[in-house]
């Protein structure tokens, strides 16, 4: 799976919660803790591997879920635009 | 998505996370505004800062919790890393913000380049639509046709435009239709009433304050067309903060110093050469951010004691602590006019 970041696009973080702005949309989406953290790996140009591997540890749960997750969470970022 | 930014808002003051930063990227100017606070528009060619330490103050910004950023000066864009430094800010992820006089914004190109760049919101400094009085407040003759050029070129480009008008005695008369225009061009406006003493404490820019004639009949105005905006904030049991000085919000000079708020001009000192937070957790930064309604006599009875400012009191009264004659003047023209129209 590829990505890049939606170009311009302002986030933060605060508390271990993400905000993103979509200007394009008008829109913001504050991120719960799971999709925080993958947010955060991404902006930190992990692969997907790397990201599966994070997410697996932090929570303690087994490869294949972390992986659905993961591919799940990255589906909505795209749906969401904020990522392409 | 109002809510959910209020939220943030308020989280960030009461985790004291600056998560809006104003930088003051230079004091020079193309304009002379006859108000304008800086007294003195150039910057010390010792102390100006490279490229690489503004990169590094943006990198403390990020990770002290900033993002809206707000670019200004002076003017923004005469900073000669103008471009460089904005291109930075949305690599890391700020929401880019300008004041701006737009005189540097000469074609749609130029603004579409800011767009590009990640400029996501400009707000023009326009003091009338009558072009003799916006130019005779700013010193520079043609500045209101290339602003009002600037203003379209942005909105082409797709970039979100807003108007700041600062109301002194020359303009406060001919503020109605700009607001009008405003509404009609659907463009958000601001209007700020009191004009703040200049940097050094310098007090005659003070003589440029509408009166209290021109101020009744202000209020009355916007009584007539929203009453509501004239209503009391709900009373104060003393516990909350004067204002939102070194809690949510931050500045930074043209030398990278950080200040608690643009108008504070103590140095908590240089971002450059300490950590954000070595200064921003100093008993100076505290010593303003703890401010509150009780520690301030006389805020209390205010209708919007949230929105005094130590600073000016500190310039005019010389003591952070006390309420300035023009906040009780104001207080009264508000108390006449609520009286007058019956609001509570
Ligand atoms: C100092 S200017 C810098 C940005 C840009 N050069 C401009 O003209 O918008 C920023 C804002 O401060 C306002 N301003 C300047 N002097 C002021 C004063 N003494 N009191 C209150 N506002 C002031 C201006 O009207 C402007 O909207």
């Amino acid at each position: 799976m590829n990505w890049t970041i939606t170009k311009n696009l302002p986030w933060q973080q605060m508390d271990g919660k993400v905000l993103i702005l979509n200007t394009g949309e008008n829109k913001a989406h504050e991120l719960n803790e799971v999709a925080s953290e993958v947010w955060l790996l991404i902006t930190q140009d992990k692969t997907l591997e790397e990201i599966n591997t994070e997410i697996q540890k932090a929570y303690d749960i087994d490869s294949d879920t972390a992986k659905e997750d993961v591919d799940e969470l990255i589906k909505e970022f795209k749906e969401l635009k904020l990522l392409v | 998505m109002a809510e959910l930014l209020e939220k943030w808002r308020a989280l960030s003051t009461q985790n004291f996370t600056p998560l809006q930063a104003s930088l003051e990227l230079t004091f020079r100017c193309n304009e002379r505004c006859q108000h304008c606070y800086i007294d003195d528009f150039r910057d010390d060619p010792d102390r100006v800062l490279s490229l690489d330490q503004w990169r590094e103050i943006l990198d403390k910004l990020r990770e002290a919790g900033t993002l809206y950023l707000i670019l200004m000066g002076g003017e923004a864009m005469l900073n000669k890393h103008f471009w460089e430094i904005l291109e930075y800010s949305s690599k890391l992820g700020f929401y880019n913000s300008m004041i701006s006089n737009g005189l540097l914004i000469k074609d749609l190109e130029t603004a579409k380049r800011l767009k590009d760049n990640g400029l996501h919101r400009i707000t023009f400094s326009l003091y009338s639509l009558d072009e003799d009085i916006h130019d005779t407040l700013t010193q520079v003759r043609g500045s209101f046709r290339t602003t009002m050029r600037a203003l379209q070129f942005c909105r082409e480009a797709g970039i979100i435009v807003s108007v700041n008008c600062l109301l002194t005695k020359l303009n406060i008369h001919t503020v109605y239709k700009l607001i009008d225009w405003c509404i009609e061009e659907n463009l958000e406006i601001r209007e700020d009433p009191i004009v703040t003493p200049g940097f050094n404490g310098k007090t005659d820019i003070l003589e440029l304050r509408a009166s209290r004639a021109q101020l009744l009949e202000y209020y009355r105005e916007r009584a007539r067309r929203w009453p509501h905006s004239l209503k009391k904030d709900k009373k104060s049991n003393g516990d909350d903060y004067i204002c939102n000085v070194g809690k949510g919000k931050c500045a930074i000079t043209p030398y990278g110093e950080l200040l608690t708020c643009i108008d504070v001009r103590v140095s908590l000192g240089s971002l450059v050469e300490n950590s954000f937070d070595e200064l921003w957790l100093s008993k100076e930064a505290n010593s303003w951010r703890n401010i509150k309604v009780k520690d301030v006599e006389g805020a209390s009875d205010c209708s919007n004691p949230c929105e005094l400012c130590p600073a000016m009191s500190l310039t005019e009264e010389g003591d952070r602590h006390k309420l300035t004659k023009n906040d009780a003047e104001l207080e009264f023209i508000k108390g006449q006019v609520r009286h007058e129209f019956s609001i509570e």
